[in-house]
């Protein structure tokens, strides 16, 4: 009797232990396939809203993305698509896809739900967030704009947003003359931007290859 | 547990964990072919964050394929054969990439040879666009970049209105044997977000 139930003590420690090993084996496996990986989490309002990711079926919820460039749609009847483009890197993001309502039933609908409207704002304010943080790290000059110098100059920098390209900003000089222009050039690299990198409005300058140039938006 | 089972539990992880990692290594990796022409050395390094970078292989032979880790980093580092420029590709190991090609452009001596044949087509390129107002400015030497198709100077203004004094930039490129102006109108910085059909180091380097 007590070697039966020895028996049955060993198997049942040998099933536990497969058990954990197999859990483990899971759990291994899954680390690996994941490393290299970035831990996005989509949020999607309404939740049925129909979620396509670089163009194929995606849903929301956790993702784990290798770090690349990435588009994500979300449409349903009755509202406007939300389309949001990613940059992932290393660091994990959240990104909100919340299609506008259109249709009478549609806003009817978000009326209903104040907590569903919350929650919009709140998914809303990340992307916007996340975006200017975007913007904020193509152009990392923006941190010390506006700037007036003087002595140093004179010239002023100043910056916009621009319509013309997606999460576009233009640098404004104005206040100057050709030598304030040089030194906001110098200025512009001393703070480890090239003027390559950006559209740069010269406001006083009539360029006299296109002296009825305006800047604008259109 | 008995010895033989804590034995068996560990064949049972060997088993499952072993031939998955020996198709993770094999599937983490990927042929590239590099082929290349008028160069005489080609290494395939990756980057380092200190020390040098490392070279992974060597390249006898246009063609040459080689087995590289995937998503990673990587570039082709050549000496350009007389009249050709030393330089790098850089490449990422993606599922679309499978061949990286190396075709240098002249060196800076040979199109400085270049450039004496065509400053007068593109002075007159710069006149026929501009007249009147290039009258204005003072035509530097400027460069030819890449194999001489791309042009880029600076523009000296000697005109009288010194409240719009400035130098401006120009970059130009030959097609169909005929230059024509690529950035209009020349301006005190060339952007790329202007100008996304000019090759950036070409503008970074008119813009220096």
């Amino acid at each position: 009797m007590q070697d039966n139930n020895t028996i049955r003590l060993s198997r049942l420690k040998l099933l536990v232990g497969l058990f954990f090993v197999i859990v483990f084996s899971g759990w291994a496996m899954t680390q690996i396939s994941r490393s290299g990986e970035t831990k996005v989490v989509v949020h999607i309002i309404p939740e049925d809203a129909q979620v396509t990711m670089n163009g194929k079926p995606a849903s929301g919820g956790p993702l784990y993305l290798k770090p690349g460039e990435y588009t994500f749609s979300a449409s349903k009847n009755g509202f406007k698509t939300d389309t949001q483009k990613l940059t992932v890197g290393s660091e994990a993001q959240e990104v909100g896809l919340l299609p506008e309502p259109e249709s009478a039933e549609a806003k009817e609908w978000l009326e209903k739900n104040p907590r569903i409207q919350q929650a919009r704002e709140s998914y809303g304010g990340l992307n916007a967030n996340r975006e200017g943080q975007e913007v904020q790290n193509q152009t990392p000059i923006l941190e010390f704009l506006p700037v007036t110098l003087v002595e140093d100059g004179p010239f002023s920098i100043d910056y916009g947003k621009t319509t013309k390209r997606e999460k576009g900003v233009f640098l404004e000089i104005s206040d100057s003359s050709p030598e304030g222009r040089e030194k906001a050039i110098s200025w512009i690299r001393d703070h480890q931007q090239d003027p390559t990198d950006l559209e740069i409005r010269y406001v006083d300058f009539v360029n006299p290859f296109s002296p009825n140039r305006e800047y604008s938006n259109d | 547990m008995t010895k033989r089972n804590i034995f068996l539990v560990i064949l049972l992880v060997l088993v499952l964990l072993i031939p998955y990692g020996i198709f993770s290594y094999f599937s983490s990796t990927q042929s590239v072919q590099i082929e290349y022409k008028n160069t005489s050395t080609v290494e395939i390094k990756q980057l380092q964050k200190t020390g040098e970078d490392k070279i992974i292989k060597d390249i006898k032979s246009s063609g040459q394929s080689v087995r590289l880790k995937k998503n990673q980093d990587y570039f082709v580092s050549y000496k350009g054969s007389s009249g050709f420029a030393d330089g790098k590709v850089e490449f990422k190991v993606t599922p679309d990439k499978t061949k990286v090609s190396i075709n240098p452009y002249y060196s800076e001596s040979k199109l400085k040879d270049l450039l004496a044949n065509e400053q007068s087509q593109i002075q007159q390129a710069l006149k026929e666009k501009y007249p009147g107002t290039i009258g204005q400015y003072q035509i530097q030497a400027g460069k030819l970049y890449r194999w001489g198709e791309w042009y880029g100077t600076t523009l000296k203004y000697t005109g009288p209105d010194q409240l719009n004094a400035d130098t401006l930039r120009v970059v130009l490129k030959k097609e169909n044997n005929t230059w024509k102006i690529a950035t209009d109108p020349p301006d005190i910085t060339l952007s790329k977000n202007v100008y996304p059909s000019v090759p950036e180091d070409i503008l970074r380097d008119i813009n220096k």
